[in-house]
């Protein structure tokens, strides 16, 4: 399963926070996993950013960490503007992976991702993901990959 | 509760005449005639009298005259004649909807009149572009209008409730990409190198593997589009056999639904025999999904309180398509609609 989010940053305006994406999606169904929020300060496990075209924020996960565990990191394009790259990510089936595109536009299977969108990862369909960087300007996502402590698979819960 | 801030499908342009029709739609009585000049009206179907349905009376040129006791509304719902007197009581008007005509279907707004706006109807134009062919259907849906808004994100049900026509075990085994953006939730399945299903094989004249794909775009609170089809292996979806699927799904009340169906395809367009198979094949699959359906609403309506759908991944574009209409309603709910703003602005 792939999630994209469209523009989700820009609700962030001048809140303190904003979840973009978590698991479950609705309250009250399972139990809660994790979430990954945008936030104007730094809460938790989080990374400091200038771009998906909301200035300086942070991208913050949170997990119930007796059953996941999250890594969160940065991926860039090293040679904008050169040509077009296709960078291949290795995602294992198991993991849950998600990317906050922060700068530059991209181009994920048929779809065209910019600034402020979020993706999400789950399942066997895909696990190799093609990312194609479609602008000049550097390409930047926030990467959290997330995964269950057991070792079973992460899926999503809607 | 309903979205009424929204453009529903009321009716076909054909089923919209000179004889006056009643529809409920978000629970409200609706009657609906033409003008002499051809104009569709809706009009709130209780006379302000004593209530009896404008449905029951007469056009009289522009305007319907209630069967009742003759009390006369024009096209704005306002009170022209009242036979048992000269003088028509002040505030003697029945609430009208502006309505909007477009490629056969006609559209009601349910709410605030001044938040009409008719840039926001659906893009219809298949039914009418001479480059693809249209079979419609209408059906009455014994549940509530939600559980087709869940039915149409979720097209794995096909591969159950649809084995002889547009079904195939290989639609569950493959993955989604649901898109977000705004209020429309999209959620699409390729199924590259299959076989095409039974309806399609037979409509299309195809045999050997191909590229399936749908996709289903959800405007809400009542339009699916599904953009579904059939293309060489590898090759792109505008290169081949085309399908828009639109669907306009009118809640009546809390467990009854309208539902106009129509099917638009860029093959085939002018064979007849084609136009004949897909007219039985999809009322087939549609009595499939209102029977199914039907009994989904028992089964909810029996439900223990506290008891919550199990949702797993292939129903995100459900689960985001329910998120969207709740933001909604809750939007909704927080601004007012006051008894001024259904006055017909003449009064």
């Amino acid at each position: 399963m792939r999630l994209i989010l469209r523009n989700v940053a820009a609700r962030l305006g001048d809140d303190a926070f904003l979840v973009v994406a978590a698991s479950p999606d609705s309250l009250a169904r399972q139990s809660w996993l994790w979430d990954v929020r945008l936030s104007r300060e730094p809460v938790g496990q989080s990374q400091e950013y200038l771009g998906a075209g909301i200035g300086r924020h942070h991208v913050c996960v949170r997990v119930d960490d007796a059953h996941v565990s999250a890594e969160l990191m940065t991926q860039t394009f090293d040679d904008p503007g050169t040509e077009r790259q296709t960078l291949t990510l290795g995602r294992p089936a198991e993991e849950l992976w998600l990317a906050v595109v922060e700068t530059g536009t991209l181009r994920h299977s048929h779809l065209e991702v910019a600034p402020g969108d979020v993706l999400v990862w789950e399942g066997e369909d895909p696990v190799g993901i093609d990312i194609t960087a479609t602008s000049d300007e550097r390409v930047t996502v926030a990467l959290v990959t997330l995964r269950r402590t057991d070792g079973q698979a992460l899926r999503w819960v809607p | 509760m309903y979205v009424l801030n929204a453009w529903y499908v009321a009716a076909w342009s054909t089923e919209v005449t000179r004889e006056p029709a009643r529809r409920t739609i978000c629970e409200l009585p609706v009657v609906f005639y033409r003008t002499v000049d051809g104009r569709a009206v809706a009009l709130e179907d209780r006379c302000a009298h004593r209530g009896y349905p404008l449905s029951a009376g007469r056009l009289v040129d522009d305007s319907i005259e209630c069967g009742y006791h003759g009390f006369t509304f024009d096209c704005e719902g306002v009170c022209v004649r009242v036979p048992a007197q000269e003088i028509v009581p002040r505030r003697t008007f029945v609430r009208s909807f502006p309505v909007v005509e477009q490629d056969g279907w006609v559209w009601i707004w349910t709410g605030d009149k001044d938040l009409a706006d008719v840039t926001k109807v659906p893009d219809t134009h298949w039914m009418t572009d001479p480059a693809w062919a249209t079979v419609t259907h209408s059906f009455h849906f014994d549940c509530r209008a939600e559980l087709i808004h869940d039915n149409l994100p979720d097209l794995t049900h096909e591969s159950f409730i649809h084995t002889t026509t547009v079904g195939d075990d290989y639609i569950y085994k493959h993955g989604i990409t649901v898109v977000v953006d705004g209020d429309v939730v999209f959620a699409d399945r390729l199924m590259p190198s299959v076989v095409a299903p039974p309806l399609y094989a037979t409509t299309m004249r195809l045999d050997g593997l191909w590229d399936r794909f749908h996709c289903t775009e959800f405007r809400a609170p009542s339009f699916h589009v599904l953009h579904s089809g059939i293309t060489g292996v590898g090759r792109p979806r505008e290169e081949g056999y085309l399908i828009k699927v639109l669907n306009g799904i009118t809640p009546i009340d809390a467990h009854n639904a309208h539902y106009f169906y129509a099917f638009s395809r860029n093959f085939g367009v002018d064979q007849q025999w084609a136009t004949d198979e897909l007219v039985d094949g999809l009322k087939t699959v549609l009595q499939e999904d209102a029977d199914a359906l039907a009994l989904q609403e028992i089964g909810l309506q029996t439900r223990p309180p506290g008891e919550f759908d199990v949702l797993i991944a292939q129903d995100a574009g459900v689960a985001k398509a329910r998120k969207v209409m709740a933001r909604l309603l809750a939007a909704e709910r927080q601004g007012t609609i006051t008894t001024a703003d259904l006055e017909p602005s003449s009064s």
